[in-house]
């Protein structure tokens, strides 16, 4: 298909005709942006879903303005309604304002697990890539052993020896998904590393780490970036899996993973006390990962 | 041949020594030791007295240098022996055998689950000619992994034990007490293995091979069986393996939901009380499962793909 | 015969197997409708070879694609017809046109390398093609399949036939192809580009095989953006450019009087075709460079190593245009890299501009690259997609201090000049250019530090022909006013021919000759020189 895109240089053999395309203006950007979301309406909902879980997270009370932990108990366990839209637990207490309120916690959680497996991760694939030899020998290796751990026993084990908490959960997760950046920023090093336009920057004299600063790692950046925002919907997962399991935040936080727990005491009969939490987290992993779609490919192949 | 089975087996010996390295670095380092964790009452006993601490310290070997621990407890686990719990005394390895029967049972059913639901999702999707139908099950797998797995599994039991009525919630008992774990464990897995396949069938069916089957007039259908799906097989493969060796740790989830008895449900109760040998043993045990897993997948590939067997990348 | 071709039908009695009558081809993409060919009109007679020539971008094989019916998912025909023996293809059924693939017409594709199965043994996919249109069962189809493959020249078709695709070379692999192409012994075959991924000598056989179809009455439309190649081979000629056929009529008559300027332009550019406008002679100034002995080994597993460059000595005068031509693993590409020290030699040795720099490290490697630069053969991938223009021909300033941001950006300006960019360019991103406006940006980056010696790597392979000529005038130019030396690395001997003053022919690591342009070209000493030289497309014909 390229092919037909690129027109033959010249009209006159004597002197190349220059075609240029105009570059784009700031107008015809947003424009382009505008018509991407149009034809995308479920890019447009992950987005507002996105926007309003950083809401929550941030300002809670904009969004529910109530006392996530105090309830009316005689209005306990009722099924969602228009003056409880999440339905209300056993304590009489607003399952959307616990749930708006619970956001930070996991969130922050989510965030300090995302950090954690990108800067560990993209240091060592860097150096694994860059330096090449004996030295991404001996780091792939530690790799290949964290990666056959699976990631929520390595989880376990590291909350075994760390001990329970929102914090100490999130370094586990991030740390049991170190391997993956690791590999990801070690492939895309290497690729960039023995690209055609690496040499030909060292061959005209540039510096390695010149090279590395300039090429490598803006190069680098991109697939790495999808691979954080992919992380963050499964480090959400992995946090609530946990907390699920109740090694998180102890029992009044409105934690997500939590909420669920305390509402499977409830199954049998009310069943929003699941359902509603359990719904926000996928909304939420979908839009992510949504948007780490659209990031990945179809921006730049909409240009 | 040989050679390329030798190396694989060494690499997974090396993993695992590895793996068992990195454990005891882990839970043996990070905090001090378990006996302090002990003496503190970290257990619901009592605090010990200085004398019972000292006694612990040498029946366990904490009194020993850590080189010296190391040492003796890789010997010993060579051996088969991966120690005492400190919960229960007994030895772990037991306690693991003993727990394995129900998470085989779930494993395996998840698996089936994932591999039906994989391949049939990912065939149906590239293969339909239909515009939407192949848009909604490309679709689904991505919603599949965006759900947290615990949360399906009491959907599902909200759904088929207390609304349909028809399936069992809770325990081991009987096939149909299997349908509803297995289909949680195996859920996510399978919307893994749908996405790798797809997507290695989309791009199998762009090469250029694919294109001299047609010229040949080949059909459709036979181009998918005959030339894509083989060679799509591959990355869908490496997943499953992937999948495989992860099944044990959903189980930890999965039994918990369902308050099955087994392996997941033991790693839960070993990290509560922070039975550290115990927690050891069984992420040993899963390395192991992972390694073995992958090592049966390594030699599978040369089946799938002749050029691996050879032991050179494609020449011209 | 094939069942279409001795189809009683009303044009039966006609000369024409296919008639393409005002094709127009269309693609869907985001922003709207590419018209990739627009009233295309074209016959080809019963064994008759029409060679359909044109440029990256002239719709040539989307052409090809309507006619076999495997146009790309977002492409279709939108207007026009296709008649192949009276029967029209367009707007024929998937199912019916899978009766026609193979039956009716065979395709030859592009890359041999990629283009069969890699997991299926060979007699299996060449008993396939049989297969599908019921002329064999399995067992019969596994006997067949062995002639077939026989008949296209595989020696030991038996052993052939039980390997698999990644056990072939890429010339026999095309023969494979070729098999499964003419199986069901189609009245047409539709060859796309077939020799234009493989090594000049393995492209004359592969021709020369494809030639012999015509003797069974097989008529060929090749698809080809080499015009030597459709002087050679074809009966006719049809020329594509933008989309439409610009000029169509016998090879001989197209060749000595083109009607058409774009088909003037494409002749005088095309290497083979044209003699060199000024036979270049040797220059006799004292040398720049002085290769001795020059050895490189790879480790090839254990205990085995590749001798990739095996004792080779030359120099080169300074002010002189030194060519090494070879075909691919002849180790022309890793001569080049040890002369410019990107890679360490086993043993040997080489002298830049009297002093030794075999052994270089640190600082003085890096005033080497001062004075020795090197252009790539692919301008797609030795720019970083993420650098403006300005970046990239400034990079070598900036990796030696030189000037002010200012100042550098000023001396990038005045290089787009040299090479005859204009300086408005120096904002754009690579992306944003053709693939000749590309190599250009290439060459003023391996300008900018005023180098003395320039390596280029096959510097015009991946571009069109008529482009290729503008670079190497282009490179002409620039020696003669800055007095530069060239290493010119290429595979096509007729590109050197336009360019070189010596030339070096090597095979297997070995430098096997080394004489002036016009004395090889006219009395070759090696035998595998000659080979080369035949090999060239376009010498059959005398313009």
């Amino acid at each position: 298909m390229t092919e037909l895109l690129i027109r033959s240089d010249a009209a006159d053999p004597a002197r190349p005709a220059v075609v240029l395309p105009e570059p784009p203006t700031r107008r015809e950007r947003w424009a382009r942006l505008g018509r991407l979301l149009g034809h995308r309406p479920g890019l447009v909902a992950a987005i507002v879903v996105v926007v309003l879980v950083l809401l929550a997270a941030f300002v809670p009370s904009l969004l529910a303005p109530g006392d996530p932990n105090t309830g009316v108990v005689a209005d306990k366990l009722q099924a969602p309604s228009g003056a409880h839209v999440f339905g209300t637990d056993y304590l009489g207490r607003d399952l959307y304002t616990r749930v708006v309120h619970g956001a930070s916690l996991s969130l922050q959680a989510t965030l300090i697990a995302v950090v954690v497996a990108l800067v560990a991760g993209g240091l060592i694939g860097l150096l694994a890539g860059f330096v090449g030899r004996w030295v991404d020998e001996a780091l792939m290796r530690l790799v290949d052993v964290l990666l056959s751990i699976p990631a929520i026993l390595l989880s376990l084990a590291l909350i075994t020896a760390l001990g329970y908490g929102t914090v100490k959960v999130a370094i586990a997760v991030g740390i049991a998904s170190v391997a993956g950046f690791a590999r990801v920023m070690r492939a895309e090093t290497m690729r960039i590393r023995r690209s055609t336009y690496v040499e030909a920057a060292r061959s005209v004299g540039t510096r390695w780490y010149v090279s590395l600063w300039r090429h490598v790692l803006p190069n680098a950046a991109g697939p790495v970036l999808v691979l954080a925002v992919l992380e963050f919907g499964l480090a959400i997962l992995a946090v609530s899996s946990l907390s699920f399991l109740g090694y998180g935040a102890p029992p009044p936080s409105p934690e997500w993973g939590s909420l669920i727990a305390e509402g499977r005491n409830y199954l049998a009969t009310s069943w929003w006390l699941c359902a509603m939490p359990g719904l926000t987290i996928a909304a939420t992993v979908l839009s992510v990962n949504r948007i780490s779609r659209a990031l990945d490919g179809e921006w730049s192949r909409a240009r | 041949m040989l050679g390329y089975l030798l190396r694989r087996l060494g690499t997974a010996v090396a993993v695992l020594w590895a793996a068992y390295t990195a454990g005891f670095v882990v839970l043996w380092l990070l905090p001090g030791d378990p006996i302090s964790t002990m003496a503190s009452g970290g257990l619901d006993g009592e605090p010990l007295t200085p004398a019972a601490i000292e006694a612990l310290k040498a029946r366990y070997g904490f009194d020993q240098p850590l080189i010296v621990q190391y040492g003796t407890r890789l010997w010993a686990a060579v051996q088969g022996d991966l120690g005492a719990s400190i919960q229960t005394g007994r030895p772990v390895g037991s306690a693991i055998a003993e727990a394995l029967p129900p998470t085989i049972q779930i494993a395996l059913g998840g698996l089936l689950v994932a591999v039906v639901l994989g391949t049939g999702t990912a065939v149906a999707a590239t293969s339909t000619r239909l515009r939407w139908l192949r848009q909604l099950l490309m679709a689904l797998p991505s919603l599949a992994v965006s759900l947290p797995v615990f949360w399906v599994g009491l959907m599902l039991v909200q759904i088929f034990s207390f609304g349909l009525g028809v399936l069992p919630s809770v325990g081991a008992g009987g096939f149909s007490a299997l349908v509803l774990p297995s289909v949680t464990l195996g859920l996510p897995m399978g919307a893994l293995v749908a996405q790798v396949l797809a997507k290695s069938l989309t791009t199998a069916l762009d090469e250029p091979y694919v294109q001299t089957a047609r010229a040949k007039g080949v059909g459709r259908g036979a181009i998918h069986l005959r030339h894509a799906l083989q060679n799509a097989a591959i990355p869908a493969l490496t997943v499953l393996g992937y999948v495989a060796g992860n099944l044990l740790a959903g189980t930890v989830v999965v039994e918990t939901v369902f308050t099955r008895p087994g392996l997941g449900r033991l790693t839960v109760q070993a990290v509560g009380v922070q039975d550290i040998p115990m927690v050891q043993g069984i992420v040993l045990f899963a390395s192991l499962v992972f390694v073995g897993v992958n090592l049966l997948v390594d030699l599978v590939y040369p089946v799938l793909d002749p050029r691996i067997a050879r032991g050179v990348p494609a020449a011209a | 015969m094939s069942e279409l071709a001795s189809e009683p039908s009303a044009t039966s009695e006609s000369s024409t197997l296919l008639e393409i009558t005002d094709l127009a081809v269309s693609y869907r993409i985001a922003a709207g409708r590419i018209d990739a060919v627009q009233g295309a009109s074209l016959t080809v007679a019963p064994g008759e070879v029409v060679a359909v020539v044109g440029e990256s971008g002239s719709g040539k094989s989307t052409l090809a694609q309507a006619v076999i019916g495997l146009l790309p998912g977002n492409g279709a025909v939108s207007g026009g017809s296709i008649r192949l023996g009276g029967r029209e293809l367009t707007g024929l059924s998937e199912k019916a046109f899978r009766a026609v693939r193979g039956r009716g017409i065979g395709l030859v594709p592009q890359d041999p390398t990629v283009s069969l199965n890699p997991v299926q043994r060979i007699g299996r996919q060449v008993g396939e093609a049989l297969r599908v249109h019921g002329l064999a069962d399995r067992r019969t189809a596994a006997v067949r399949a062995v002639e077939l493959l026989a008949k296209a020249g595989l020696p030991e078709p038996e052993a052939r036939a039980r390997q698999y695709p990644h056990e072939l070379s890429g010339g026999m692999r095309q023969r494979v192809l070729i098999a499964i192409a003419t199986a069901a012994d189609p009245a047409l075959i539709i060859a796309d580009e077939p020799t234009s991924a493989l090594d000049a000598t393995v492209q004359r056989r592969i021709l020369d095989h494809l030639d012999t179809l015509r003797d069974n009455g097989t008529a060929m439309l090749l698809i080809t953006h080499d015009l030597g190649v459709a002087a050679d081979r074809a009966d006719r000629v049809v020329v594509m450019s933008g989309g439409r056929i610009v000029e169509a009529g016998p090879v001989a008559e197209v060749l000595r009087a083109p009607a058409d300027p774009y088909t003037r332009r494409l002749i005088a550019a095309a290497p083979g075709l044209s003699a060199p406008v000024t036979p270049r002679e040797p220059v006799s100034a004292p040398p720049l460079v002085e290769v001795r002995g020059l050895t490189k080994e790879f480790p090839l597993g254990r205990r085995r190593t590749l001798r990739a460059v095996d004792d080779v000595s030359f120099t080169v005068a300074r002010g002189e245009t030194l060519a090494l031509v070879g075909e691919s693993g002849s180790g022309k590409s890793t001569t080049a890299r040890l002369v410019l020290r990107l890679a360490d030699p086993t043993a040997g040795e080489v002298r830049f501009d009297g002093v030794d720099v075999t052994a270089l490290k640190g600082g003085p490697w890096r005033e080497l690259r001062r004075r020795a630069q090197l252009i790539y053969q692919n301008p797609y991938a030795s720019l970083d997609p993420r650098f403006s223009v300005a970046e990239v021909v400034t990079e070598p300033l900036r990796a030696f201090g030189i000037g002010t941001a200012a100042e550098r950006r000023e001396r990038a300006g005045g290089l787009l000049e040299r090479v005859a960019l204009p300086a408005a360019l120096l904002d754009r991103r690579p992306v944003e250019l053709s693939g000749g406006q590309r190599q250009r940006v290439a060459i003023a980056r391996a300008l900018a530090l005023n180098p003395d010696l320039v390596v280029c790597d096959e510097p015009v392979s991946a571009l069109d022909v008529s482009v290729q000529a503008q670079v190497l005038e282009l490179l002409d130019e620039l020696q003669r006013e800055q007095g530069l030396t060239y290493l010119f690395i290429s595979h096509d001997l007729a590109v050197v021919r336009r360019i070189a003053h010596r030339v070096g022919v090597m095979r297997e690591g070995r430098l096997l000759e080394l004489r002036p342009t016009e004395e090889l070209f006219t009395d070759p000493d090696h035998e595998y020189t000659r080979e080369l030289l035949a090999a060239i497309a376009g010498r059959r014909v005398d313009v």
